[in-house]
């Protein structure tokens, strides 16, 4: 009954018709964009991505607090207990004035990590009991009711194998801070097991 | 005639081809899912984040270990069955939690908690550049033991489009007449000679 030429699309339907089409071509990259914003932002910001190089020797304002790396050693251990073969013992710690800062909220995930040349990250391990000291590990100094203007002592334990051990820096990440993090340029000092 | 049986054809074939799409299509949770990475005893398999290497499986009607200064001896119904790899981090450190004994026919065990604290045994902390020896033991069914895959996953939950490592275990122990080899006890502390 309706041949196609008695009953042609009107004029301006059609222009709306193809309209729309042309819409969807920016329409469709454009909802992909919103609806994928939070996830690409916060994968692109929360990595260690810019680091904040500190001298040697130098201290550097991060998170309201003003981290100096007082001790970096390497020490051989012996295989046996927990510790894996051909690994070395590699202890960091900082003198931290803590200024202005809420610890739980500036330094929220907190966590020191050694970093090799080829972005490969060891993160501390609780195999290895050192001594006892004033010194705590960063989570435990985060929780720890620091008082604006003291200094505390921060201080963690790796496993890194002796191979790539005098090339390792370390790194300090704090999750508010991402994706800035701090990469203290000291290396390891050798230092001898005391027997 | 011909016109309609051809028509006829078109339509059973259409109805086939898509009947068999709809049953090939993958659910959203499988295409999102785990990535297996597939790999034999003896042989280095290489994920995203960890290196892993099977060396050996051993199955026993016991086992054995110190634990506080006690000797605890576990028995089972069934068979104990203890895996034995080497495993490396990759770019960072992190570790194993989970291990599943998948069997031949689809029975899927997860790791053994009846040992508690056992050396070797998940969650096994891994460094980069640090090869060291991890445990895996399950308890199965007789039945589960030839035939089976080892299934290992880093952290805790399932990986969403990240690597699985699948291993089959085809090197197992065999008495001399081609039987598994069932062990009375095995220990499952430190191996002896493996760390001076």
């Amino acid at each position: 009954m309706n041949g196609r030429t008695d009953c042609p699309m009107r004029d301006d339907e059609s222009r709306w018709r193809r309209r729309s089409l042309y819409a969807l071509i920016l329409l469709i990259p454009l909802v992909i964009a919103v609806s994928a914003y939070d996830t690409i932002y916060d994968w692109w910001v929360g990595r260690d991505r810019l680091a904040k190089e500190v001298a040697v020797n130098a201290s550097a304002e991060f998170g309201g607090s003003q981290w100096k790396l007082s001790k970096f050693r390497m020490l051989p251990v012996p295989a046996g207990g927990e510790v894996p073969d051909g690994a070395m013992l590699v202890l960091a710690q900082f003198d931290v004035q803590v200024q202005q800062a809420d610890l739980p909220k500036d330094w929220r995930d907190c966590a020191i990590s050694l970093e090799s040349p080829d972005g490969r990250r060891w993160s501390a391990t609780d195999a290895v009991q050192l001594p006892r000291s004033d010194a705590r590990s960063c989570t435990r100094t985060m929780f720890s009711d620091v008082k604006p203007g003291s200094t505390v002592q921060v201080r963690e334990v790796f496993l890194a194998p002796r191979d790539v051990a005098a090339s390792l820096r370390v790194a300090v990440t704090l999750q508010p801070q991402q994706p800035h993090y701090l990469r203290f340029a000291q290396p390891p000092q050798l230092m001898q097991m005391k027997q | 005639m011909k016109r309609r049986l051809a028509t006829l054809a078109l339509i059973v074939i259409a109805a086939v081809v898509l009947f068999a799409m709809q049953r090939s299509t993958l659910r959203y949770d499988e295409l999102t899912g785990a990535i297996p990475v597939r790999g034999r005893m003896h042989e280095a398999v290489s994920t995203r984040l960890f290196d892993i290497k099977v060396q050996q499986v051993q199955f026993a009607r016991k086992i054995a270990y110190r634990y506080l200064s006690k000797d605890q001896v576990f028995t089972t119904s069934g068979l104990w069955a203890v895996v034995t790899a080497t495993l490396t981090a990759r770019s960072e450190s992190m570790s194993i939690m989970r291990g599943y004994w998948d069997g031949p026919q689809g029975l899927r065990y997860e790791l053994s908690d009846r040992a508690v604290n056992p050396p070797d045994m998940p969650p096994i902390r891994l460094d980069p550049g640090l090869p060291r020896v991890g445990r895996f033991l399950f308890e199965i069914r007789p039945d589960q033991a030839g035939g089976a895959t080892l299934v290992v996953w880093p952290q805790g939950l399932p990986p969403r489009l990240d690597d699985e490592v699948h291993i089959a275990l085809d090197d197992l122990p065999r008495t001399a007449d081609g039987e598994l080899a069932v062990m009375d006890v095995v220990s499952i502390n430190r191996p002896d000679g493996a760390r001076r």
